[in-house]
């Protein structure tokens, strides 16, 4: 099973970096309402200030005339605040001529209809208000953004502090649990690994949260440990009925061959002795075909195969090919092994010893005197035996191997060579089928994907 | 040489007892694995024939106590669990070889002198005489009457085993296991035409026959 490492690929990880990311998203939102409440606030202040300054100065000019409001301009624009906004005066009378303050009317801007502006004076923003007094004559009254230019800088930047250390320690936070997480997952998961390996004992050793087990980790690590508990006694108790009825079904069968055996100690006439092998030989054929049908079962239910170990394929058929190389010529079969050197497998050596040796003894045994006969093992791996004899019906084909199914030949086995075939392929991973070889028939074990990816 | 039973079903060691006394080997018959534990220890014993499925402890466990305490007579397990996944597994228990009842009485007595004489012949030696047939261990190269032998790799362990057990019937299982390192029996006969190839490289040009066929039971190096 593969290991998460610490990467993006952990959920934890992806979940501790997402925290981070909202986190940080929060914060930029915040600091950016905080900002625009801020300058409309502050703008409104100015603005206050701003129509409160233009009403202070048209009762000047009611009441004192152009005189007393050039004065009195000229008193607020040489006074200059150590904290606030700057102030803006500018004072032009009917002929627009500027006559007092230190801005002009902008160009743009109605002062009939006491229009607000914004401009650029110099290096500086100014909101402004331009008015008609009495007379014809034009006040211009404004104050510099500055400061609220300022005190948004200033905002950003202890938001952005706020910031750093906010999503740092988010992101500290998150990767620690992350940590946790992940190693409460992987003993999880490691306990799986172990109990396919057949360690039954295996339970998950892990954290269960800290309060007996009431997170989901917890809960499900419970779960597992149930079912490897309810999986342990399955097991334990398959193992046991079917040594149990081997033994009991084998037991009353060596009586009998023992009785057997004792008869014929006794017996001197040569017809009995034959009937009393013959039965001997039909034990043997019950014992035999139900150990068969034993290991198929238990193969067929022992799911994929618990041993990881890596052996050479390659050796294991080159000794089975010279092995049947002496039955060959026995049998005057053209027989041919094309073996590529070192090609491996994880799994069973035995158990793919014995899937090749049926393949070469099906083909063996319907092969007729003369036909060719080939073991193929390439990279893959690709193991194929093709012979060039009877071939296999299309009728026949799909269900070759199923358990009892054989063509209608030889009187020899019990027909359950192919269906072990298929079961010890399908626990390595590995797919079984049978093709046409016009003539004769090809039998292909290779990894399930082999057709799609084209894998030799 | 003297063997241990340890078998509870009365039958079978009734049977066990008359195959060997017929060949001479003396038994002596224990019903629990706790008695034959308790006689383990006996010098007189040679080989311990031991049943899996026993009440009490198992005949598995009783190797394996056996083990620990440093015991290392040589072990036959003869059990009614007969796949091949219980050879196995024996055979990683502890046990020297493991023979499925039913069985053959032949293959029984040829297995318990083939584990006898491993405790009594010098196993490696780097030559083996067989009348006029020598071989090489180490060159691993076998001639008759001073005339190299054209063997295969297996050709040349299959004689070594052959002479290992000289004089003594080989079964087709304990060459399945010992040569080809097999624990299933393929349904074809190929160990007999590999005899029968060996065979001939050994006795071609030669006017004795030296590989015996035993009818229904196995194979015999006899004196050429």
């Amino acid at each position: 099973m593969p290991t998460h490492r610490f990467t993006f690929a952990s959920i934890a990880v992806r979940q501790a970096l997402l925290s981070t990311l909202v986190t940080l998203a929060a914060m930029v939102f915040l600091a950016t309402a905080a900002s625009f409440a801020i300058e409309r606030s502050m703008r409104a202040d100015l603005q206050r200030m701003i129509d409160a300054d233009i009403d202070g100065l048209a009762e000047i000019m009611v009441d004192g005339g152009p005189a007393e409001l050039v004065r009195r301009a000229i008193d607020r624009t040489a006074w200059r605040p150590s904290a606030g906004a700057r102030a803006y005066y500018g004072i032009a009378d009917a002929n627009a001529v500027r006559r007092a303050g230190n801005i002009g009317v902008p160009r743009g801007v109605d002062a009939g209809r006491s229009q607000v502006a914004e401009i650029s004076l110099g290096d500086d923003r100014v909101l402004l208000r331009a008015t008609r007094l009495r007379g014809g004559w034009t006040l211009v009254v404004g104050r510099s953004l500055r400061g609220i230019e300022a005190l948004q800088h200033r905002l950003r930047v202890d938001f952005l502090g706020v910031a750093v250390v906010a999503v740092v320690a988010t992101l500290i936070a998150g990767l620690a649990v992350a940590a946790r997480l992940r190693a409460r997952v992987e003993a999880l998961s490691q306990t799986f690994t172990r109990f396919e390996r057949g360690d039954l004992a295996a339970r998950s050793s892990i954290d269960r949260g800290g309060t007996a087990g009431i997170d989901e980790l917890g809960q499900l690590a419970r779960h597992v440990d149930e079912h490897f508990d309810w999986t342990q006694a399955l097991l334990i108790a398959q193992r046991e009925i079917s040594d149990n009825i081997a033994h009991e079904l084998r037991t009353p069968l060596v009586h009998l061959d023992t009785r057997l055996l004792g008869a014929l100690g006794h017996n001197h006439d040569d017809i009995v002795a034959a009937e009393l092998h013959l039965a001997r030989s039909n034990i043997r054929s019950i014992v035999s075909l139900f150990d068969a049908l034993l290991d198929l079962t238990l193969a067929e239910t022992g799911g994929p195969t618990t041993d990881t170990s890596s052996f050479d394929l390659s050796e294991i058929a080159a000794d089975l090919a010279e092995l049947y190389t002496a039955s060959a010529e026995e049998a005057a079969l053209d027989f041919k092994a094309r073996i590529t050197p070192g090609v491996t497998q994880r799994g069973e050596a035995m158990a793919m010893t014995r899937l090749i040796a049926n393949l070469l003894d099906n083909a063996f045994k319907y092969a007729p005197a003369g036909s060719k006969v080939q073991l193929i093992v390439v990279a893959g791996p690709r193991i194929i035996v093709e012979d060039n004899g009877p071939g296999i019906a299309a009728a026949d084909a799909e269900h070759i191997f199923l358990r009892f199914r054989r063509a209608a030949a030889p009187d020899t086995g019990h027909g359950l060579g192919l269906a072990l075939v298929k079961i010890i392929a399908a626990r390595h991973g590995l797919s079984a089928r049978v093709e046409d070889a016009g003539p004769g028939a090809r039998f292909i074990i290779e990894r399930h994907d082999a057709g799609t990816k084209g894998s030799s | 040489m003297q063997i241990l039973l340890i078998e509870d079903d009365a039958l079978t060691a009734d049977a066990v007892t008359a195959i060997l006394a017929a060949e001479g080997i003396a038994v002596e018959w224990a019903v629990t694995a706790e008695i034959g534990l308790a006689r383990t220890g006996d010098t007189a014993i040679d080989v311990i024939v031991v049943d899996w499925m026993l009440p009490g402890m198992s005949g598995i466990d009783a190797v394996a106590r056996l083990r620990r305490a440093g015991i290392e007579k040589p072990v036959l397990m003869l059990s009614a669990l007969g796949r091949a996944e219980h050879r196995v597994e024996g055979l990683d228990g502890g046990v020297d070889d493991y023979l499925a009842k039913p069985f053959e009485p032949a293959e029984l007595v040829a297995r318990l002198r083939a584990l006898y004489r491993r405790t009594t012949v010098q196993a490696r030696q780097p030559v083996l005489i067989h009348g006029d047939i020598e071989l090489h261990v180490h060159a691993r190269t076998a001639l008759r009457a001073g005339k190299h032998l054209g063997l295969s790799p297996k050709e040349f362990e299959l004689l070594k085993y052959l002479m290992e057990n000289a004089g003594e019937i080989v079964t087709r299982e304990m060459l399945l296991r010992n040569v080809w390192k097999l624990n299933f029996d393929p349904q074809t006969n190929i160990i007999d035409v590999n005899l029968v190839r060996l065979r001939r490289k050994l006795e071609d040009g030669f006017a004795c026959c030296c590989l015996e066929t035993v009818r229904g039971s196995g194979y015999r190096l006899t004196a050429p």
